[in-house]
This record gives structure tokens, sequence and C-alpha cells, in this order.
């Protein structure tokens, strides 16, 4: 594959064969692209050498670890934490963030095993989600020690986890009562870091954590139709609030853009309507042209704002839509068909249209 | 160059640690000087019950024929313990034949201290015993007890022993291997080892 500076060159040449740009200009403008960083033979090997090793002292490990005595399990299994965390701040003070994520995530990651092998190396009996939570504040610890967002992602995962752990979360009038899911301040904590450490994937996981938290939420206080169409409403606000920070530049919000989407189409949906009297059935009828309406608004803004993350929300929307509207109806797999053809002609005769106007 | 960020990710990585050693000295304390006692343990197909290289601890007694179940037990399999998790309510355990039987399960100490001074966090289920019909072949009483300490690690050679064990047991007689749990003043159990043929398996930190 061609690097950024050679597909430039051929650019080059095509427009000062047209005329766009003067020859004498190629130089210089080439120039001012840095060439791209090639991985020499001896760091190739190196690389090749330093995991080969690392696979064997893995190896060794594994097959003597049953002869290890039990503190010296636990001396491995803290030094591995501590290895990569010291490494990572040696990293982080010599002015290399991307290295320094990287090993900060796999530091966060390493603890969480230590507290799961701590437990099986000495008989230690404890709560999961206990172990979760730990691991998910020591990460969380991490992330904001060394300013890294890999770290933060994994905590925003185990703190998640946690939450989901809770007894009887989905099942009416069983569980311990209320209680506060973590995510509640974990997941805007993460967003307000991912906007002031400019990261797109801290984003994305702060997005799907306060979603999530909202999930937990729902389920905690068996949510009925009114308090989903609240959460959905309440999303819908977010959703609008994100779509301006990308607008304005904020290259964060189009993660929460996104996911806040996927959010408000799930609760509105998962609204349903249940019953068989009159005023039931106009209220399905009523949601299910709503979330028509919602998916195929969706698509056009998603198509709009270039946002694929948001069509796709739609799409998927729209085809849940048509399934909900085909099991409402009660009809045979023929009829079926043929509302699918209808629909599927329906909408390529407007692609049809669309593309001749643009010609 | 940001040496203070360094300097707080080895703080936060010195604190974890800490963090970590300090629960292994403070379970290895509660572990010593809790109260010891022996328990029963369920004599499944040691295919079953060894899954890897530890051992699966199901507490599990019989009940003596013609008993009744012990207060607080008699609801058979505990819908509780599935949803409302490990140390809800208080197990009363007395000693009986060398073994610590189960006495009674109450929801609070104070009312588990009246069935007997040894009580622990927990949960226990009983289903009665069925004598013979004309229909039916009948069925023996079980007590089964959840204390929070679901397995024991093992060395492979160990496992593999404990598993020799179990295959050659006899039908009708008392499991060969039993379970050494020390019962803290927290109201936590806390396993010790097992008892394997009149022999001490024990957890050291070396």
């Amino acid at each position: 594959m061609a690097s950024y500076k050679e597909r430039v060159a051929a650019d080059l040449d095509r427009w000062i064969a047209s005329g766009h740009v003067g020859a004498d200009k190629r130089g210089a403008i080439l120039e001012s692209i840095p060439d791209a960083r090639r991985l020499d033979a001896a760091s190739a090997l190196a690389w090749v050498g330093a995991v080969l090793l690392g696979t064997a002292l893995i190896a060794f490990v594994a097959a003597n670890w049953d002869a290890l005595p039990r503190l010296a399990r636990f001396a491995i299994v803290l030094g591995v934490y501590a290895g990569s965390a010291g490494v990572g701040a040696w990293f982080t003070r010599g002015g290399r963030p991307n290295v320094a994520n990287g090993l900060l995530t796999f530091a966060a990651l390493a603890f969480a095993a230590a507290i799961g092998l701590t437990g099986q190396i000495f008989d230690i009996a404890g709560d999961t989600r206990t172990a979760l939570y730990g691991a998910g504040v020591a990460a969380a610890a991490l992330a904001v020690a060394g300013r890294a967002s890999g770290p933060a992602i994994v905590a925003v995962l185990f703190l998640g986890w946690a939450d989901f752990m809770v007894d009887g979360l989905f099942s009416r009038g069983v569980g311990s009562g209320f209680d506060v899911p973590w995510l509640l301040v974990a997941a805007p904590a993460a967003a307000a870091l991912a906007v002031l450490w400019r990261s797109a994937p801290l984003a994305h996981a702060a997005a799907i954590g306060m979603v999530a938290c909202l999930v937990w939420l729902a389920g905690r206080i068996d949510a009925g139709a009114l308090e989903l169409l609240g959460f959905s409403a309440g999303l819908a606000v977010l959703t609008l609030g994100a779509r301006q920070l990308r607008e304005r530049g904020g290259g964060q919000g189009g993660a929460f853009y996104g996911w806040f989407a996927w959010g408000l189409l799930g609760f509105f949906i998962s609204v349903g309507i249940d019953g068989a009297d009159k005023w039931a059935l106009a209220m399905k009828v009523a949601h299910r042209l709503a979330w028509l309406t919602l998916a195929g608004s969706l698509i056009g803004v998603g198509r709009h704002d270039r946002h694929a993350l948001v069509t796709a929300a739609g799409v998927v929307g729209m085809i849940g839509a048509i399934f909900a509207l085909l099991r409402d109806l009660g009809l045979d797999l023929m009829t079926a068909a043929g509302v699918f053809l209808a629909a599927a002609v329906l909408a390529l005769g407007v692609a049809l249209v669309l593309r001749r106007r643009v010609r | 160059m940001r040496p203070r960020a360094a300097l707080a990710i080895l703080i936060v990585a010195i604190v974890s640690i800490m963090g970590l050693i300090g629960l292994v000295v403070r379970e290895d304390i509660a572990r010593r000087n809790g109260t010891e006692v022996i328990l029963r343990m369920e004599a499944v197909d040691p295919r079953d019950l060894l899954s890897g290289h530890y051992v699966t601890v199901s507490l599990s007694e019989p009940l003596a024929e013609g008993a009744a179940c012990p207060p607080g037990s008699e609801m058979g399999f505990n819908v509780r313990a599935l949803f409302k998790g490990r140390g809800q309510r208080w197990v009363a355990l007395a000693s009986r034949g060398g073994y610590a039987s189960l006495a009674g399960v109450a929801d609070t100490q104070a009312s588990a201290l009246r069935l007997s001074r040894l009580t622990v966090r927990g949960e226990a289920w009983c289903s009665a015993a069925i004598p013979p019909s004309a229909d039916a072949t009948g069925r023996a009483g079980v007590v089964n007890m959840e204390l929070g300490v679901p397995r024991f690690h093992v060395s492979q050679r160990e496992a593999t022993r404990i598993d020799q064990v179990l295959a050659h047991r006899r039908a009708g007689v008392d499991s060969p291997v039993a379970a050494i749990v020390s019962l803290g003043a927290d109201g936590k159990a806390r396993l010790k080892g097992l008892l394997v043929e009149g022999q001490r398996l024990e957890l050291s930190l070396f």
C-alpha cells in the first residue's frame, strides 16, 4: 500500500500535467510532508525477539506454576503489574504518550487479573462484584495519574460490568434494595475526560457507559412505558447536544451523537404497548408509526451529517419497525414477502428518481 | 517530559499492590484466628468434583433417619440463595461426632445464636426424607450449606490423589473428604484446607 507521500506525489504529477500546480512547486510540497516511519530490519528482529522471549517466559512459568511456592506466584502476578505500570511511567516521563497509554492499559488489565489470581493462589473467596469494582477503581486511578485514555476505557468496562452483576436487576420484585450504579458517576466523568483529552475511543466508551447506565436504572426501577419514554426523550436531548458539539468541531461529539441516537431509539422501541382494548390498539399503531418516523429521520439526519453510526441506527430501527408491523398485523409469509417486495420497489424507485435529479 | 505524571502512576501502582498484600495478610490472620470446624463434603462423581486443579467444596450432609429438617432450612431448594447472594442469613452449626452439622438458619445472628454458639453468614436448605411407598422407593433426607467457600485450589498432584480417594470410596460409607473451615469473628467462613482420609491438606502462604 502506497504511503501518504507517495499518493500525494502521484496526485501532484496529475495536477502538474493538467496545469493546476506549477512543476516548480512539486519538490517544496513533497518536502513539507514528513516521511512515514518505517521499521528497519534490526528493529523488526528486536521486536520479534522480545515477543518470543516473552512467550518463552510465559510458557516456562505456566509449566512450573504448580511447583512454585504461593508467595513466588503472588510475586510474579504483582511483578507483571508493577513492571507494566513502571515502564508505562518511564515512557510517560520520556514524552511517549502512545506507548505509555498502551502499557498503562495493559497494567490496568494486569491488576484485574492480579485480583482474581490472588484469590485463587490464597483461596480467598470473595465477591466477584467487589473485585470488579476494585479493578475499575485502580484502572481509573491509573488513567487520571497518567492522563491515559486506555485505562479509563478499562475502568468504564469493569465498573459497568460490576454494576450489571447486581442481583435481580431485571427480575421484578427481586433485589437487595435500591443502590446506585457506579456508571452514574464514572460514565459522565469519562465523557468529560474524553472531551478534555480529545480521545475518540474514550468518548465511545463513555457514551456506551452512559446509555448502559440508563438501561441499568430502567431495570432497577422496573420502568414502565412512561419512564422508558422519558429516558428516550432525555437521550434525544443529549443527542442534539452531542450533534451541536460535533458541528462546533468537537471531534468526540461524533461518538456521543452516534451512541445516544442508538440509545434513544432503543428506549423508544422498548416502550412497546400491551393490551387488547381499543385505546391500547390505537396507542400501538401510534407507537409503530412514530417508530417508523424516528427510524426514517435517523437515516435522513445520519446521511445529511455523514454519520455512519446514526445512519446504521436508523436502518436497524427501520428493519425492526417493519418486522414489528408484520408481527402486529399477523401476516403470513406470502403476504410478508409481498410487503417487503413493495417496500423494495418503492426504495429503488426513489433512489432512481434522486439519481436522475443529480444528473 | 511529564515527571509528575510518572510519579503519580508509581504512587497508584504502589498503593494498589499494598492493597492486595494487605488483603492477603488480613485474610490469613482471620483464617488462623477463627474457630475451626470440620464440615462434611458431598462425595459426588469425581469427574464432576474435580475440574482443573481445584476441588469443588459442596457442603452436604445426610439427614438422620426420622430426623426433621433444622429450623429455618425447611424450604427445600432455596430460591433466596440464588437471587439474594451469599451471606444474607446466618447459619448455626453444632458439633456432632467430630463434624459440624447444621443446627438451623436465621435472619439475624442473634436468632442464630439461640440455636448454637457457632454462627456464620451463609445459607442452608434441607430436603426432608420421603419414606418409601407402594408407588415409589422413597428418598433419604439431605442438608446443603452455602458458606461462601466454593472451591479449594490444589496442585495437579494433590488433585489427582483426591480424585483417586473419592474413586475408591464405598457406597454407604461417609465421604473420606471433609472441609476444614475457619469461622471468623466477622461472621465469614474461610476455607483452611481439606481432610483427605484423615490427613490434613492445609493452605499455607509458602
